[in-house]
Parts: structure tokens; sequence; C-alpha cells
């Protein structure tokens, strides 16, 4: 058919069967996966990465699995990661795919640029996610992992996004410089599911109604800070604690208000805009991947050259780092660039603060991150935010006592956040062991149970000691309280509301078909 | 993506639209065999016509589609035989006219005329296209759109019936074991639709074809292909299970033949594959009625099989308090037959 030649002009066949490869090195390693470099000996030793899955150990079914194979083959986009085949060799699922020699950008980041890239190569990389990510979209797919891990370059600077949906990321490398071995110094587990979590958005961690798009323009916006600052924000912190923060608004806002001025990378303008409309809290007010591309930051963007000589020149090789990495990781896990501190994972409030600065971060990256949450907001408004994550009676009982009493309250609240975290820790360890998913609803709710009861015997100690100091509750207090509580009752009806706006608008979707995805099973 | 490149001055009617699909469609055939230059022009032209005819259908994203619009294309497409063109051509087109394509064909499936579905009775009236969409499991270009598009047809009762009970049906336990794991596992997606989407359908194609579905059926359960298997497995319990087909469950448990696929499958080197079996294997155990044959076998492997029931654990999880019960039991029933007499004679 002379059709073959239109869209797809160089569609090799390559060989289904395991003999005509030849494995040279194992390049990533996930929880259930392996992904070897090799080369395919009847196609002129083409060289190509084989994920390697090993299907009996994904005890429900593979439906993840077929998906994203699937999900793979009828893509097509040059910014996307196809796989050239894939096929079944006893119990393990081989899927060949283009040999990226650049690896991905996480472990370009942690081998060769600590500090992050910088602005002009940011833009080249992120462009070309946009490209994939407005593709998608338009086929109705979400991506729902974006983060620099599956961000590959090959040796020409060519970008291609990776990993659809689902379980061990290629290529990502478990090396982890500080935040993966600070989230589990003691639990080796977690390393492989940790990255995810920080660049989830806060819809998707919180909503019962589902996510949309706007997800993936979230993580976008985090992978952006990422490669600027050569890690996700609040990933020094423990993966629970960073989850915890996200669902109570990040108490310390103040914290890394303090600190932004002191140190030094500086960005632009128009850099620090598109990443702050990433990263709204309202995913409707998030631009889409198209609307993205048009903005400024991107204009003039550099090609892939100026990749190839600023990034790619002299880095050592995929096999290399993966290698260094195992080995570090052998070692020891916490002991690069003086961050063992962090292995003490402080119990309070200012433990925290103490460790930020001891491991040495930028924390002008979280103010970065966090000013486009609240810059016109009020304090208060963004603990109102609340009401949008967490169950209504947690988001009551915060608001009054934070309301009321102010800053003592507010630095008791931010012991809690330690407490709690220690407890979800255990849990998400668990829920990962069983399942290569990252944090799953019994974990978030486990996680929030322990924090609503935190926050109840918090709110009964500070009754108890308006109490004893004989602060009895005048009578327009508690006509205050009352005022407050029917307005965060308001605030929730108007989030439901919300949500609902949002599934009429995602069901729209689907009908109107933008949603492409006809077999989502 | 720019729609809006080929957006008309003046909106087409819909018969106008439908027309320029089906004339660009048609000319695939002449053109194709002239020059490349040609071709390319009419691939064009087709790719472009099918987005006019999504544009209809899905509206552009700003504009919603208007009903009487839609309906009128419905109709339209049927009374121009465009539903057997366009699958009669999906080998022809380019990438992105088939996913075009693929999307259009789930909303016509859909639309519905007068409370009619027009695109099904059109569907009915040509079952042919359903057999033509079954054997492009075998082209690998296009195999991931048909089955789309099949998938789309199964959802409805008469339609999956038609498969199921066309010689097209047998050509699925070929195809679950090709080689290429995508389309290979595409086929399955369909295959476990037609099974599992519309029980008494399903029942009364399991009781009139019993025996040869299940030979057939056989060869996956003991396929050395990891895959099939498991797959194999997992899906006979699901529909085995089902209320409308107790009396096909009945009729299979009676089956020493089917009890050593089995007690092999028990035995199966991957904990997963003897987990599923232990699911289905437990029935045969547990049934009031067994026959002689099955008592028989059970009783001689006894001590095997109590060997390998009491290795077998889920591990952690919820599951696993029934699951130790179950297992139980079954041990319980098995110890009890190996010391019945009615073995010896």
């Amino acid at each position: 058919m002379a059709q073959e030649h239109d869209q797809e002009p160089k569609k090799l066949k390559f060989p289904l069967d395991s003999s005509s490869y030849k494995i040279l090195d194992e390049i990533g390693v996930g929880v259930s996966a392996i992904v070897y470099k090799a080369i395919c000996t009847p196609m002129n030793s083409t060289v190509v990465a084989i994920k390697s899955i090993d299907l009996d150990q994904s005890r429900a079914d593979f439906d993840n699995v077929r998906w994203e194979i699937k999900t793979m083959s009828l893509l097509s986009h040059p910014n996307i990661l196809k796989a050239h085949c894939s096929f079944t060799v006893g119990r393990r699922l081989w899927v060949v795919m283009p040999f990226m020699s650049a690896g991905s950008l996480q472990s370009i980041i942690s081998s060769s640029f600590p500090d992050g890239l910088s602005e002009p190569c940011i833009a080249v990389v992120l462009k070309a996610t946009l490209n994939a990510l407005s593709y998608l979209h338009n086929q109705g797919h979400l991506h729902r992992d974006i983060k620099a891990g599956n961000i590959l370059i090959d040796s020409n600077g060519h970008v291609k996004l990776a990993d659809f949906g689902v379980s061990a990321s290629i290529y990502e490398s478990n090396t982890g410089r500080g935040w993966a071995s600070s989230s589990c110094s003691s639990r080796l587990m977690l390393t492989d599911v940790a990255g995810t979590p920080y660049w989830m958005a806060p819809e998707v961690i919180h909503s019962h109604t589902g996510y949309s798009f706007k997800a993936d323009i979230w993580s976008f916006g985090i992978t952006a800070l990422e490669l600027a600052h050569g890690r996700p924000p609040l990933s020094h912190l423990p993966l629970s604690k960073s989850l915890i923060m996200k669902i109570t608004k990040r108490f310390r806002f103040s914290d890394y208000e303090k600190h932004k001025k002191d140190h030094g990378k500086k960005f632009s303008k128009a850099f620090k805009d598109m990443v702050a409309s990433c990263l709204d809290q309202d995913p409707s007010k998030r631009p889409s991947a198209e609307k993205l591309l048009k903005h400024p930051f991107f204009k003039n963007c550099r090609g892939l050259d100026f990749l190839v000589k600023n990034v790619l020149h002299g880095l050592p090789s995929v096999e290399e780092r993966f290698k260094e990495s195992k080995v570090l990781h052998g070692i020891s896990t916490g002991s690069d660039n003086g961050e063992e501190e962090e292995g003490t994972e402080g119990k309070t409030g200012s433990e925290i603060v103490k460790i930020r600065r001891i491991s040495g971060w930028n924390f002008n990256e979280e103010g970065f991150e966090l000013d486009p949450v609240f810059p016109t907001e009020s304090k208060d408004d963004s603990i109102v935010k609340q009401v949008r994550f967490g169950g209504e009676t947690i988001i009551r009982d915060r608001k009054i006592e934070l309301g009321e009493s102010g800053d003592s309250v507010e630095s008791s609240g931010r012991s809690s956040p330690g407490l709690i975290a220690e407890e979800t820790k255990v849990n998400a360890h668990g829920e990962n062991e069983k399942e290569d998913k990252g944090i799953d609803k019994e974990t978030m709710v486990g996680g929030l149970m322990v924090l609503k009861k935190s926050l109840d015997e918090q709110r009964q100690n500070v009754a108890n000691l308006i109490g004893m100091l004989g602060g009895e509750v005048s009578g327009e207090e508690q006509l205050v309280q009352v005022i407050e509580r029917l307005r965060m009752e308001l605030e929730s009806e108007k989030q439901k509301n919300f949500d609902l706006e949002m599934e009429l608008e995602f069901n729209k979707h689907l009908i109107s078909g933008a949603y492409n995805g006809c077999d989502t099973e | 993506m720019s729609f809006s490149f080929f957006k008309p001055s003046r909106p087409k009617t819909p018969q106008e639209v439908v027309r320029a699909v089906k004339d660009s469609l048609m000319a695939l055939d002449t053109k194709t065999v002239v020059d490349v230059k040609a071709l390319e022009k009419a691939m064009e032209e087709v790719e472009k016509n099918l987005v006019a005819v999504r544009c209809m259908l899905c509206g552009d994203g700003e504009v919603e589609p208007n009903i009487d619009q839609v309906s009128q294309l419905v109709l339209e497409v049927c009374k121009e035989d465009v539903l057997a063109l366009v699958i009669h051509k999906l080998p022809n087109l380019g990438w992105e006219a088939r996913k075009d394509l693929v999307h259009c064909w789930s909303v016509l499936l859909k639309q519905k005329v007068d409370s009619k579905y027009c695109s099904v009775e059109y569907i009915e009236n040509h079952f042919e296209l359903l057999d033509f969409l079954v054997v492009c499991y075998d082209n690998k270009e296009i195999a991931l759109n048909c089955g789309l598009m099949l998938r789309e047809c199964i959802k409805f009762p008469t339609l999956a019936k038609y498969i199921l009970e066309s010689a097209s049906f047998e050509l699925f336990f070929k195809f679950v074991e090709l080689p290429n794991f995508d389309v290979a596992s595409d086929a399955f997606s369909t295959f476990k639709d037609l099974l599992t989407k519309h029980g008494t359908v399903v029942a009364e194609y399991l009781t009139a074809h019993y025996d040869e579905f299940f030979d057939l059926y056989e060869k996956l359960l003991t396929s050395p292909n990891y895959v099939t298997r498991r797959q194999s497995l997992k899906l006979l319990s699901e529909f085995l299970l089902e209320a409308p087909n107790s009396h096909i469950m009945k009729r299979y448990v009676l089956e020493v033949r089917y009890l050593k696929v089995m007690m092999t499958l028990l035995k199966d080197s991957s904990k997963n594959i003897q987990i599923s079996a232990f699911h289905i294997f437990k029935v045969f155990v547990a049934n009031p009625n067994k026959p002689r044959e099955v008592k028989v076998i059970l009783a001689k492997n006894n001590e095997r099989l109590v060997e390998l029931l009491d290795n077998l654990s889920i591990g952690k999880g919820s599951e696993d308090e029934q699951f130790e019960e179950e297992k139980e039991l079954i041990i319980k029933e098995i110890k009890r037959l190996s010391c019945q007499p009615i073995l010896d004679s």
C-alpha cells in the first residue's frame, strides 16, 4: 500500500522475538520493570531501549500495561516517544523503543546540573513538552505524569515525552540526589514511586469528581520549577509532608517569604509569569497547552543545537549515570551534598526550617512557586481556600483556630504536619509495597484522618487555654464564629457547585468530541 | 490543529458534506493507480472532508454541534452507503484520517434519529461489514482502529450477537495470540467485550455452541503463552460465574476434561495463574452433584492437591481471609472424598 509512508515515513518493522536483540546495559530500574540499552542485530544493530516489564507482578490485571501500550500505539507526534514494537518474552513484556541517548532530564540534572538549567535551555525543553501535551490533549488523552524524569532527550537534542499513564518510569534513575533519598532514607521501596506526588495537581490529590487536562498543566508548571532549580518544589520535605502541605495549603508560606530575597537565581518575568499561570489553584484558570505555547516565554526559543551545546556536551552516558547512581545508592542514601541532615526529618516546624537552611536549598524557589498561589490574597483567603481540599469539618476547625487566635495557634498548627507526616509515611509505605501506583485513596484518607484528629486535639487545647486564661468567649466573638462557620459552609457549597460544573464541563467535552480516546474501558 | 484552514466561507449542508466525503473516498480508487502526487492530493481531500464531518458531528471546540444537522448527516451517511464505503477504504487512509474516522464512527453509531439507531440498523442490513472489521486485525496498520470501531459496534446487542455467531468469531482465538502485543491485547479487549457485555446474548450463544466454544477455549487455557493463559483464565471466571451463564457453568464443572485443565493450571509456575485457577477449580470441588469421574480424579490426586492448596496463598490483603476459608473448605472436601469407598469398582 502506497499510503504506508504517508504519515510515518520511516516505519521499520522491528522483529518480535527476543533473540533478535542483544542487551548491552541496564539503564533504569523500576518496581516491576527494567530498562536496557540493546541493539537489534537484524536491523544493522540499531540501538534501542527495551523496557522489560514483569507482568506477573501486576496482580490485578494488565489493564494498565495494555492501556499504556495501546495509547502509545495510537499516538504519533515528533515529541512523543513511540514504541517500535512490543511482545512478550515468557512472563515479561518487552517494549522496544528508540534509544534516547541523553536519558531523562531528571537524570541529566541530577548528574550534571544540580542547580537547574539555564532559562534558554528550559525554554527549549518546555516548548517541546508543550507541543507533545497540546497534541495529547487534542487527542483526548491526559498524560498524568509530567515530570523531568519522563522527558527524554536523544543525542541530537530531540525532546520526547515518555511513559503514558503508568507504572515504572522509563529512564527514571532512582539516584534521587537529595529529594528521593531524603524522603526515604530507610525505605527504599518508596524511591521508585516517590517522585510523582510532588508534581501532582491539588485537584488530583483531592478531587472526588476527577480532574482534567489542567492537571497536566499543573504538573508542567512544577516540572518547569524542577528544571529551574534541579528538583521539584517541596521535595526537600519527605514525601508525605509535601502531600500534607498541599492539603493544608502550605502553612509555612510566611517562612518562604522571609527567605525570598536572600538567595540567588534570577528568573525572567516571562518565566515566572508562565509558571505562575500553570500553578493556579483553580484548574479553570490555568491556560491550555496550546495557549501556553503562545506565551512570551517561548518567543525566540532556541533550537536543538543550543540544547546539545549547553546541556548534552560532556554529559556522562546514560549507562554511566545509571551505574554511578547505583553505586551512590548502594553506599549511603544521604551522603551527598551534606544533606544527611535531612535524615533527621524534623519533628517540629522549627526543625524543618533549620533543615532547610542546612541543606542549602534555594528558598527563592519556594517563593517562586508560591507566588502565584496567593499573590493578591490575604492570609485569610488562603486559609479559606482550604475548604476545597480537606473534608469540611477539618476546615471549619482549622479556620476558627487560625482566624481567632492568630500567630500563636498558627505556630502550634505548624507542628502538626511533622506528626502527621510520620503517620502517613508509614501508611504510604505500606501501600506502596503493594502497588507501585504512587499514593492511593486509602493513604490519603489515612493521612487526612490523622490530620483531622490532630487538629481536633489542638482545637481542644486552644479552647482549654482560653478557658484557663479566663478569656471567656464573648457574645460578639461567638457571633463572629457563627458567621465564620456560615461563610465556610457557603464556601464549601460554592466548591461543590464548582466541582459539578467541572464535571459538566468534562462531560460536555466527552460528548463534544475533544475526547478521542473512544476506548477508555 | 488548524481546522480553520479548511473552514469554508459558507457553511455546507449535511448533504453536501456527505457528498464530498463520498466523492473523495471514491476518488481514492482511480487516482491511486495514476501517480503519487495525485494520490497525495486525494488523501488530503479525504482528510479535509472527514474533518468537516467530524466538526459537524462533534463541534469544533467552540461551536456546539447542531442537533438537526447531526440527524440529517446520520441519515445521509446511511442513505448514501458511506458507512460501508469508509470501512472498505479504511486500509487506504492516512493516519490522521483513520483517527478522525474512528471518532466519527462512535458518534454516528450512538446517534438516534426518531428514536432509531439508523447506523446500527444500517449495519444490521450489512453484517458483512462486521466481518470485514474483524479480519482487519490481521493488518497491523489498522488493527487498533478497527478494534475501536468493533468495540463501538459490540455495545449494541444485535451486532455483538452477529459476531459471536459468525464464522469470524473463531478468528479471535488466533488474534489474541498474535505476536504484536498491542494488537493481541486489543483483540483480547474485543473478545472480552463480546463475552461479557450482553449477558443473555452470550448465554444463548454458549448454550448453542457449547462444545465448539469450550474446545477452542481449552487451547487458550493451555497455551504456552503466559499472557494468553492468564488472561483467558481470568476471563473464563468472569463470564462463567455470571448469573445468566449458570447453566453453562453447571455443565462445565461436570467435565473431567476441564477439571484436568484447571488442575494443570493450579500447578502453573505463575502464582497469579494458580490463584485464578483456584477460583474455578473450587467450583468443581464444591459442586454437590459431582459425577463419579470427577470424584475419582479428586480422590486419586488428593495428596498432591492438598499439598498444592496448602502452599497457595494470596499473601496480604482483605480477600485473604475469604480465600483461606474457601481453601479450607475445598481441602476438607477433597480429603472427605479420598476416604469414600466409591472409588474402587
